[in-house]
């Protein structure tokens, strides 16, 4: 009988060691951790190369003179502290070269001597592109003399960069004083251009500034189809000017979020300006049609016939010695 | 007598061992689960306060596996409070998040900013609170443009080191359009979310304005006002949970985006550990007119990689403000 009890004693016994074990083994062991997850199935297919990638246009084409004139000069201005490298405009540069023409540059930083109606008398067309400094009244009326002479006159404007550095994080608003420094020349043909950059938020991956514009009127816009200009500010057409370029869809004007097509380029007998200097680079001189404006402005330049060949006549006032910048 | 009674008992106790080792086969278990200590419901809370760099993201990104992985955590509220940083880290934090929105509740609630990067990381949420005069939105990209390459090195080609601009640009481009891709897919007319969806179209979205919390509401960039406690409770209501508790994490104690003031310009700098250091992305999903600025005379140790001691003081006044709510959340059971 007594070996009946102990035997029970020890089922007993058994019985709590374990489940005694079995029930203290989680406080001591502590927390599970979490089973290693698998990975996501998300729907992220937006970033799938097909959805996200944007391919680059092609680049194709030569810039081509059509114009058979015989040599002529044209001289660049680098003297109203312009806001374009010497790389920015080869394109148009070496096109004139190759096609026989002579290319100077108005740089008085080189020689103080030098007077822009001096310049200008020798040459037979003038290229002023984002001056940042204003003409003077004497260099005004000269320029007015050479076209009135014959003289061919090319102003080129965008609001890129006003040459002030802000660093990478320029929140002050970087507002652009190159285009008021040409105006006081272009107003008297009737073409004032604008401050403002024209953008057009689309959603075909093109870059929020760079806008197409198409030929209009005359021989600048002829042949042109479409152009991609990058940094472009709206033209102001009035007198006798007529619009050479214009967008070629609805673009918006950045400081007013006006919507409208705009004239980007003009052209008043011997008088052409343009709110945009990026289309000559070499970086977009083949995307489009771009090509051929630029030839169409090389063509402009060339095709002037100076009837006094010594215009402008030197200026009774005495230009003199080139001062400091007047505003 | 006696032995016949040894063998009989001795079978006896072999018997008792066997029931005895039965019966603990059934009831061990059933003890075993019965001392389990009980996991309450839980929400889990992360702050979200500063810039968005890698480290940053990583940390958030962990607690987000967590509260996926943890089966006691029932939902997850976003404190949001980030002008954005890197765009590669800011698509890491929406993936995250869009993943545990797919598996739990999970709901943002702006503190005082969600913007660029920021929103980036809120989009993928059920649900988006904003206090009424934070900044939501500037839905954009921006990248600085390359420096020419030094003419003292020799590279191998002339893309070594250096992009056309054509290219940064539509890389610009590429990386927009995916940003905004992502917020049309979270938040657009065509998608799943089940609170107000946007009221604008893709064009105003490419624009990156910021709005206030307000006219986020309003147009759809954000769902209501509120603040943590009303995500937090939205966020129960959405699991079930009658009662719960609340469980904060920290993505980022150290760190966060700076413009550095120097008498050379600006620059991005990352604060990591209270020292600076250029940042290493090229490419920003950022709003800089949101991030505070260090003038670098006023910053000992400003440009430096080793660790400066007394960086401390400054860092705690031009770091982002801290939490502003009242940490008084839920419903614990009694």
């Amino acid at each position: 009988m007594s070996d009946k009890l102990k035997a029970a004693g020890l089922t007993v016994a058994i019985v709590v060691v374990v489940v005694g074990a079995a029930a203290v083994l989680p406080m001591v062991q502590g927390q599970s951790t979490g089973t290693p997850e698998q990975p996501a199935e998300l729907d992220t297919s937006q970033f799938e190369p097909d959805n996200a990638l944007i391919e680059p246009g092609p680049e194709s084409g030569q810039i081509e003179m059509s114009a058979d004139a015989e040599p002529k000069t044209i001289v660049f201005d680098v003297g109203h502290d312009n806001d374009i490298e010497r790389s920015e405009i080869a394109p148009l540069v070496d096109t004139l070269v190759a096609n026989g023409h002579t290319v100077r540059f108005f740089d008085p930083r080189a020689d103080p001597r030098v007077e822009l109606n001096k310049s200008l008398s020798k040459a037979d067309a003038f290229v002023t592109v984002n001056p940042r400094e204003r003409f003077s009244a004497s260099q005004r009326r000269g320029l007015r003399n050479f076209t009135d002479n014959g003289g061919r006159m090319m102003v080129m404007m965008d609001p890129a960069s006003s040459g002030t550095s802000f660093g990478i994080f320029g929140f002050g608003g970087v507002a652009s004083q190159s285009s008021s420094s040409a105006t006081g020349v272009t107003s008297e043909y009737g073409v004032s251009t604008g401050t403002s950059e024209l953008f057009n938020i689309s959603a075909d991956g093109r870059h929020y500034s760079r806008i197409a514009t198409t030929g209009a009127d005359g021989a600048l816009g002829e042949g042109v189809d479409r152009v991609v200009m990058d940094d472009a500010v709206p033209v102001a057409v009035g007198g006798d000017a007529t619009v050479a370029v214009r967008t070629a869809g609805e673009v918006t004007i950045e400081s007013n979020r006006r919507s409208g097509r705009y004239p980007v380029a003009a052209t008043n007998g011997n008088v052409s300006v343009v709110g945009d200097a990026t289309f000559m680079q070499p970086d977009d001189a083949y995307v489009a049609d771009n090509e051929v404006l630029i030839g169409n402005v090389a063509d402009f330049l060339v095709s002037g016939e100076k009837i006094d060949e010594n215009a402008p006549v030197k200026d009774s006032s005495g230009e003199g010695r080139r001062g400091p910048p007047r505003r | 007598m006696s032995r016949s009674t040894t063998s009989s008992g001795g079978s006896v106790y072999v018997l008792a061992v066997v029931v005895g080792l039965l019966a603990s086969a059934v009831l061990a278990p059933v003890a075993f689960q019965a001392t389990q200590p009980a996991e309450p419901d839980r929400v889990m809370v992360l702050t979200y306060d500063g810039g968005i760099s890698g480290t940053q993201v990583d940390e958030a990104v962990d607690s987000l596996r967590e509260a996926r992985t943890n089966e006691s955590i029932k939902g997850v509220v976003i404190e949001m409070n980030s002008p954005g940083g890197g765009v590669t880290a800011s698509e890491r934090l929406y993936k995250a998040v869009k993943h545990t929105s797919n598996e739990l509740p999970v709901a943002v609630a702006i503190k005082a900013q969600a913007a660029s990067g920021g929103y980036y990381g809120s989009i993928a949420a059920d649900r988006i609170f904003t206090q009424p005069s934070a900044i939501v939105g500037s839905v954009g990209v921006f990248t600085s443009k390359d420096t020419t390459f030094p003419s003292s090195y020799v590279r191998s080609s002339p893309d070594k080191a250096q992009n056309r601009d054509e290219t940064t640009r539509r890389t610009v481009e590429e990386l927009q359009g995916t940003f905004v891709e992502s917020v049309l897919k979270e938040r657009g007319p065509n998608s799943d979310h089940q609170g107000t969806t946007l009221q604008v179209d893709r064009s105003e979205v490419e624009l990156a304005h910021t709005y206030l919390g307000s006219r986020a509401v309003q147009n759809g960039f954000a769902d209501e006002l509120g603040g943590t406690p009303d995500a937090t409770a939205w966020v129960a209501e959405q699991a079930g949970l009658d009662s719960y508790e609340v469980v904060r994490k920290d993505a980022n104690p150290f760190g966060g985006f700076f413009i550095l003031q120097t008498s050379e310009g600006t620059e991005l700098v990352v604060k990591d550990d209270g020292v600076l250091r250029t940042t290493q992305t090229q490419y920003y999903a950022l709003a800089p007119d949101r991030v505070p600025t260090i003038v670098a005379s006023e910053y000992d140790g400003a440009g430096t990689a080793a660790a400066s001691d007394d960086s401390d003081s400054e860092s705690d006044e031009a770091a982002p403000s801290a939490r502003d709510e009242a940490p008084a959340l839920g419903g614990v059971d009694t």
